[in-house]
């Protein structure tokens, strides 16, 4: 993944709430369009709750307009629960979803099959 | 006074005190009285000096470790009486204890002691220390000791050995081993002072010794002397007891070994042990004489330190005597190879000669007797059939030859593989048909021609119907033409016997015949078939069989389509009209006599080709034998033709050979062809005359001697001395009478003949010698050559003079470093007038030989300047030899670089590669199952493996004996080496060579080379992986569990590498009644010996654990089992039981440092109740006691060993309260982060010096309970954190943690809808309550709000995906138990997660 480098023009969308109690930890989202790359990355950061999964889910309508096939990075969530993963399914029906994963991390063989994530979407590990 | 120990103490009363300056002990002052109590009654080694003559005393303890025979002498005397002979190094310390009252340390101080009645090599650690007197002044010290004699000597021995074992390279040879060996002793002359390995010879008269390596004394000292000669009655070293396997101790006292070197000493050895180097079954190879550090005793230990070396020094010349075997059984294979194809080559040609003149005879003879008598006909036919026979059988050998040293000399034409093969089919078709067999050709037309060399391709069709007809007796025989994959394919198949499955491999070997089948003739060769693939291969194409015994078989031969595939330069155009030619005779020939009911009384010859006479075509010897018995042959030269006709006439009828030319050019060229016996030439002749022709023959030196008669009508004196001057013999003025012309003739051929007789002797001479031979003059021309010469250049006698620079000197834009090599040598022999050089020739068919010339210089017989005459040897196999060498070092130095296995095997693929140009090399490994693991060059990509013709050839040749090479087809008309890697079938390796490059007999050999060198290695490397895993395997199964419960956290770091077991361990030990014993304890020693009673503990604690009451039981237990294994004495357990549900820890100690308890809040305090001594010490009326301590929640429990803790100069008490306040600091993380945290700030700044075991436990933590209002979702975040900080205080893993924590959002956000779905606006604000607990190995959750419950409308078990509804399904995937409770004023979930699954 190429987070480090800020390309041209990307949507920002942090921290989540200005209201989000200091106890939570620090979570964004940031859609990277796709201009060189192919496909566009939607790449979220920290805990995904009832409190910005909204944000979550617009920065992933926002990605599936602009192209065809979508990237959703996950690799950096440390918290996610059936909301996150319901605007995961909704992504899927808008665009050709990639699921980029981190073994350690919250979304883990347990939720994806069970939620049924995996027949619809790619699951990639980089790690 | 002395009561504190009544043994010393009775000695000490009976010393004459009032002799010292201390006076009687009643008047002793208080303080030397408490110093002498506290001596007596301490167990740890001790002396002290008092007063001003430093008067010694010492307790029980250093009188057993230290003084030896020197007590009780010893007691009351000065103490530098006492240490006189270490007072030099002791004195100084005790002086400045006094002088400065500052405490002294030494460490492993290296003293001789003359307590065993030598002065003894021992180290010791000590403290001197002051000892003050009522007053406070300081009037003696106290000496503190512990002796490290046994490891500091075992740790040099074993530095010793392990050196000894780090060579980095695989193989060596047998004196590399030995100098390597010699390196590593030389480094330890403490133990061996000096060292001298001796091998034994046998020679004439016995059993001699060689000095093969010696560490610390020089070469040609008395004691090592070079050789032991065989039969010396009394030689320096016991030879005759060291054949018989024994190891002789001997003492090196005695005048013939002079003064010896002393290795790390001051004086020299006094005794060294002389040990065989033992053969495995059989004598030993030599000896080592290893002399002895005099300053020790010779125990047990050095003995087999002695025997260790020894029994290294022996595996290591064995490794590399059966690797120079190997090697050596490669190399003769190969010569023998070698000396077969020379044999072959030669003898062919030899029956050539005598074949022809056989075959020749007797075709003129069955044309005369044709009407003879029947029975004389019959023998000349039997005569006839064998001659043919023969030569067929002689061709056959000479192609292989050819073929096997790349000398085949092909013409590829395009031809209609279709038709030639059809026609070539149909020779047979009447010796099948008469066999009863039916002969199916199916040859349709190919799309594009096929480049085939005709003569070649005949015999590959005509040995393959010869066979299918040799070993079929019923049913067909087909053969078949078609294209198939952009390829020509003819199969030949038979309806016959078949192959069994087991020959199938070794079909196309040469002289491989397979024994005991049926067939129509016992005859054959065994080199058809071999010879047939070795033609395929000429062609780019590749022959495989296949067979199925009792059902036939079938050959398939596959030709690329073009040219592509062809060296440049072979090919030719197309020839006229296919023709079978002669050499299909003999295959018919030879079937047709198989058949019952001999074809040839048929004389049906009409439909057969006429055999023809076997000549071959090039055989110049066979003409230059008839010579002598030949009339003289004259060469006429006239431009006038009736003149030219009537010469001729009259010569012919005179019974002279006579061949006639137009004019002095041609004659020139005839005879520079074919020597005359006399040139008759006229004068005047358009080109070249008379005179120009007599002068050019005799600038020849090889024309020079024939004899010249020149014609002339110009009469007179003048002209005849003209012609005379120009070198004619004779001359005749026309017209002249036939019989002046015949006598002149005759007179000159007699004459010439006469004066030939030398110089044909000489020739005779020349030609006989085996050696090249040749004559130059001053500008480098080759005047002259022997046929040996020719042959080695590969270019005729025609082309004699070789003007500078030689047709065979390689070609400088093509082979730059050869014509440099060429022209150098050419300049040095101008200069120095001859000499011997080494020069590349390229053969005239294109290949490279080197010769080695010499040549030396005469003066010209005609007086003018110098010819040079030289011989020349075909030094190229030596050349190779060399070159073979240097590659072979080569290849070994990169492979020794290689480590691993794998790396090894990429690396011997690249460079056997490079070695012999293979486009890429494949090495098999099987191991259990079918499937072998791929090496290689060019790397195979991951998980890639080799073609199917690849991996046929692998699997082929893994079977197969060691140090053999099979040549078979690859892929797409490639050709592959393939050889085994070993005797067991588990390795195989195969090299395949580009399309159309025939595998030279150097390849295969430089293959074979290569190959049985890697197979070495491996063997080797193989080995030693094998031996690290064992012990790998081995120690993990004597250490700690590394799996441990829920709660657990432990560390462990050995202090010997690379060993991973110490003597220091932990262990966690599941109990009935949901209790867990823990046990942390220290092992005496370091390294492998102290791992072995650490494993022995392990498992005897865990087992008394089981049964005992309590932790004294168990110890007491272990005392006894301590007591009956050998080191395990003295050894420190910590013994705890935790009762999680009843909140306490009970524990007992045997001698072991105090485990740290530390409050969830961060206080501490130790466990050092129920202390008692280490195992196996208690004296007999001992009990050991229990202690229990209260467990408060979320409390750490560490117990360590003391190399945690222990620090030198430092007291343990620091130690340990830095490693409690590193718990404290960590009191509710997580224990694996307690546990890093506490092994990293703990560390020495050098590293750990002592086994270190940690093992830390973390009591679950008080209930969690936190409460948040619905009205904010932000709080859900705080929700989560305060129960991550909880789950790592309980120690609960990451991925349990993942799952707990999304179960409970999962609760907590429905509890949130709860709050917000049709609620009146109205009502009080929904609470949200979560709270966890850990119980045993659970975690319990509960999550409750006041609000109203959804019902998940029926989506529980599979919602359509993308619906809400996960939530629930979430929380029972992934926790165990998930009950849900709604009611009217709120929902409450329970969920558990069970820890241990």
């Amino acid at each position: 993944m190429t987070n480090d480098a800020t390309p041209a023009g990307p949507a920002h969308h942090r921290p989540a709430s200005g209201s989000a109690s200091a106890a939570s930890p620090q979570a964004w989202f940031e859609f990277l369009p796709a201009g060189e790359r192919e496909p566009a990355i939607v790449r979220a950061v920290g805990d995904i709750d009832l409190t910005n999964v909204g944000q979550f889910q617009a920065a992933l309508h926002q990605a599936a307009a602009a192209s065809s096939a979508i990237t959703a990075d996950m690799t950096a969530v440390t918290y996610c629960d059936s909301a996150a993963i319901r605007a995961l399914f909704i992504a899927a029906r808008q665009a050709q979803l990639t699921i980029e994963v981190s073994t350690a991390g919250p979304i883990n063989e347990t939720l994806l099959r069970v939620s049924g994530l995996d027949q619809i979407a790619t699951i990639v590990t980089p790690d | 006074l002395f009561a504190a120990d009544e043994e010393v103490g009775h000695d000490l009363a009976a010393v004459d005190w009032a002799a010292t300056p201390l006076g009687l002990p009643g008047s002793w002052p208080q303080s030397l009285q408490t110093a002498v109590d506290i001596l007596l009654s301490s167990r740890f080694s001790m002396w002290m000096a008092w007063g001003a003559q430093l008067t010694f005393f010492c307790n029980a303890a250093y009188r057993r470790h230290t003084l030896g025979r020197k007590y009780p002498w010893a007691l009351g005397r000065p103490a530098s009486e006492v240490w006189a002979e270490s007072w030099d190094d002791i004195g100084p310390r005790i002086e400045t204890v006094l002088a400065t009252g500052k405490a002294t340390w030494d460490e492993a101080l290296l003293l001789f002691l003359e307590r065993s009645g030598y002065p003894e090599e021992s180290y010791h650690t000590f403290s001197y220390s002051p000892l003050r007197d009522d007053a406070g002044a300081v009037v003696g010290m106290l000496c503190v000791v512990s002796e490290d004699t046994e490891r500091v000597i075992g740790e040099r021995r074993m530095t010793t050995l392990a050196d000894l074992g780090s060579d980095p390279s695989v193989v060596r040879t047998e004196q590399e081993t030995l100098d390597f060996a010699a390196r590593q002793l030389d480094r330890n002359r403490r133990d061996l002072p000096f060292t001298l390995t001796y091998l034994f010879d046998d020679d004439d008269n016995g059993v001699a010794a060689r000095l093969a390596g010696s560490t610390g004394i020089a070469a040609g000292h008395p004691a090592a002397p070079a050789v032991l000669p065989a039969g010396d009655p009394d030689p320096v070293w016991p030879v005759a007891v060291l054949l018989r396997g024994e190891s002789p101790l001997v003492s090196l006292v005695s005048a013939r070994f002079a003064v010896l070197p002393a290795g790390a000493w001051s004086e020299p050895p006094v005794q060294a042990l002389v040990v065989p180097l033992a053969r495995h079954g059989g004598p030993p190879y030599g000896f080592l004489v290893a002399a002895l550090n005099r300053y020790r005793p010779l125990d047990e230990g050095y003995r087999a330190f002695v025997g260790l070396v020894t029994g290294h020094l022996a595996a290591g010349i064995a490794s590399a005597r059966s690797y120079q075997d190997q090697q050596r059984r490669a190399e003769e294979l190969a010569e023998l190879d070698r000396a077969k194809t020379t044999f072959f080559s030669n003898i062919s040609h030899e029956f050539r000669t005598p074949l022809t003149l056989i075959m020749g005879p007797v075709q003129e003879l069955r044309r005369r007797l044709a009407g003879a008598d029947p029975q004389v006909r019959e023998e000349l036919e039997v005569i006839g059939r064998n001659g043919l026979r023969l030569g067929k059988l002689v061709n056959m050998l000479l192609d292989v030859s050819r073929i096997e040293a790349g000398r085949m000399q092909a013409s590829y034409e395009p031809a209609d593989l279709a038709q030639v093969t059809a026609e070539l089919a149909s020779v047979f078709r009447s010796a099948v048909e008469r066999a009863g067999l039916a002969f199916k050709v199916d040859c349709p037309p190919l799309p594009e021609p096929v480049y085939l060399d005709r003569g070649m391709w005949e015999k590959v069709v005509l040995n393959l119907l010869s066979n299918a007809l040799k070993f079929t007796f019923d049913g067909s025989i087909h053969i078949a033409v078609r294209a198939e994959g952009g390829q020509a394919v003819v199969a030949v198949a038979d309806t016959g016997i078949g192959v069994p499955a087991r020959e199938m491999p070794r079909l196309f070997e040469r002289f491989h015949r397979i024994e005991h089948t049926r067939s129509r003739s016992n005859e054959g060769s065994g080199i058809g078939l071999a010879l047939v693939q070795e033609l395929v291969q000429l062609h780019g194409g590749t022959i495989t069989a296949s067979s199925t015994e009792g059902a036939g078989t079938t050959f398939t031969i596959r030709l690329p389509f073009g040219h592509a595939h062809l060296p440049a330069g072979t090919l030719v155009p197309a020839g006229h009209a296919a023709t079978v030619s002669a050499s299909a005779d003999p295959f018919v020939q030879e079937a047709l006599r198989w058949l019952p009911g001999d074809a040839r009384d048929s004389g049906g010859t009409g439909a057969r080709p006429v055999p023809e006479e076997i000549t071959p075509a090039n055989d110049t010897a066979a003409s230059a034998q008839a010579g002598r018995a030949l009339p003289a042959r004259v060469l006429i030269a006239d431009d006038n033709a009736d003149m030219r006709e009537y010469l001729a006439r009259l010569l012919r009828s005179a019974g002279y050979r006579v061949t006639t030319v137009t004019d002095g050019q041609a004659a020139l060229d005839a005879v520079r062809a074919d020597l005359s016996d006399l040139v008759i030439s006229d004068v005047m002749m358009p080109r070249l005359d008379g005179l120009g022709l007599v002068a050019a023959l005799r600038a020849d030196a090889r024309t020079a001697a024939v004899p010249v008669l020149l014609l002339s009508a110009r009469a007179g004196q003048e002209a005849s001395i003209e012609g005379l001057r120009a070198g004619a013999d004779d001359y005749l003025v026309k017209p002249f009478s036939a019989a002046e012309l015949l006598a002149r003739a005759r007179a000159s051929v007699e004459l010439a003949r006469f004066r030939n007789r030398e110089s044909q002797f000489r020739r005779a001479l020349i030609d006989a010698l085996q050696e090249g031979f040749f004559l130059t003059d001053e500008e480098g021309s080759i005047l002259e050559a022997n046929q040996a010469f020719l042959v080695l250049v590969g270019y005729s006698a025609d082309g004699l003079p070789f003007h500078w620079p030689h047709p065979w000197v390689p070609d400088p834009g093509a082979d730059p470093d050869g014509w440099a090599a060429a022209a150098q040598a050419f300049d040095d022999y101008k200069r120095h007038g001859g000499g011997r050089y080494t020069i590349p020739v390229r053969h005239h068919d294109g290949h490279t030989i080197w010769l080695a010339c010499s040549s030396a210089s005469l003066p010209s017989p005609d007086g003018h300047g110098r010819l040079f005459v030289g011989t020349a040897r075909d030094v190229t196999a030596e050349r190779l030899a060399t070159q073979r060498e240097a590659t072979l070092a080569g290849f070994a130095a990169a492979l020794a670089a290689a480590g691993e296995i794998s790396e090894m095997l990429t690396t011997a693929a690249r460079e056997i590669a490079a070695a012999v140009h293979a486009r890429q090399v494949r090495i098999a490994l099987w191991s259990s199952h079918d499937n072998p693991a791929i090496a290689g060059w060019p790397r195979p990509a991951p998980g890639e493996g080799a073609s199917a013709a690849v991996t046929g050839a692998l699997d082929v040749v893994r079977r197969q004996p060691a140090a053999s090479v099979a040549v078979l087809p690859g892929d797409e008309g490639t050709s592959q080496l393939a050889a085994p890697l070993d005797g067991t079938g588990s390795s195989a390796i195969a090299a395949e060579f580009p399309a159309g490059r025939p595998v030279s007999a150097e390849v295969r050999e430089l293959f074979s080379v290569l190959t049985s060198h890697l197979a070495q290695v491996l063997a080797k490397a193989r080995d030693y992986e094998q031996t690290r895993a064992v012990a790998l395997t081995l120690q993990h199964a004597i250490l700690a569990p590394t799996e441990l419960p829920h709660g657990f956290a432990a560390r462990y770091t050995p202090a010997v590498p690379p060993l991973e077991v110490g003597g220091d361990w932990y262990d966690v030990i599941p109990l009935p009644g949901q209790r867990t014993g823990v046990v942390a304890g220290d092992c005496v020693g370091r390294g492998l010996p102290a791992a072995a009673v650490m494993g022995q503990l392990r498992s005897a604690s865990q087992a008394v654990l089981l049964r005992a009451a309590g932790p004294a039981e168990a110890l007491a237990d272990l005392d006894i089992f301590a007591s009956r294994i050998p080191g395990a004495e003295c050894t420190s357990v910590f013994c705890a039981i935790l009762d999680p549900a009843a909140g306490t820890v009970t524990y007992s100690s045997a001698g072991h440092p105090p485990p740290i308890l530390v409050t969830a809040g961060g206080d501490y305090h130790l466990l050092d109740q129920a202390r008692s001594l280490p195992l196996a010490m208690l004296p007999a009326d001992w009990r050991r006691s229990q202690a229990t301590a209260t467990l408060p929640p979320g409390a750490t429990l560490m117990l360590y060993t003391d190399g945690l803790v222990e620090r030198r100069n430092q007291p343990l008490d620091k130690g340990i309260d830095a490693a409690a306040v590193t718990v404290a600091e960590h009191a509710q993380d997580h224990p694996d982060d307690v546990a890093d945290h506490v092994m990293s700030t703990m560390t020495p700044a050098a590293g750990y010096e002592d086994d270190v075991a940690v093992l830390i436990y973390r009591h679950p933590p008080a209930p969690l309970a936190v409460q948040i209002s619905a009205a904010d979702p932000s709080c859900l975040a705080l929700l989560r954190a305060r129960l991550r900080q909880w789950m790592s205080a309980a120690g609960i893993g990451s991925r349990e943690a993942t799952d707990i924590l999304i179960a409970a959002g999962e609760a907590a956000a429905n509890a949130f809808e709860h709050a917000t779905a049709g609620r009146p606006a109205d009502a009080a604000p929904v609470q949200i309550t979560l709270s966890a607990r850990a119980v045993h190995t659970t975690v319990q959750l509960t999550v409750a709000d006041t609000g109203s419950w959804q019902s998940p409308a029926a989506d529980r078990d599979q919602p359509a995906p993308g619906t809400r509804g996960h939530g629930l399904i979430f929380m029972h995937a992934l926790m165990d138990d998930v009950t849900i409770d709604p009611s009217a004023h709120g929902t409450t979930v329970n969920m558990t997660k069970d820890l241990t699954s």
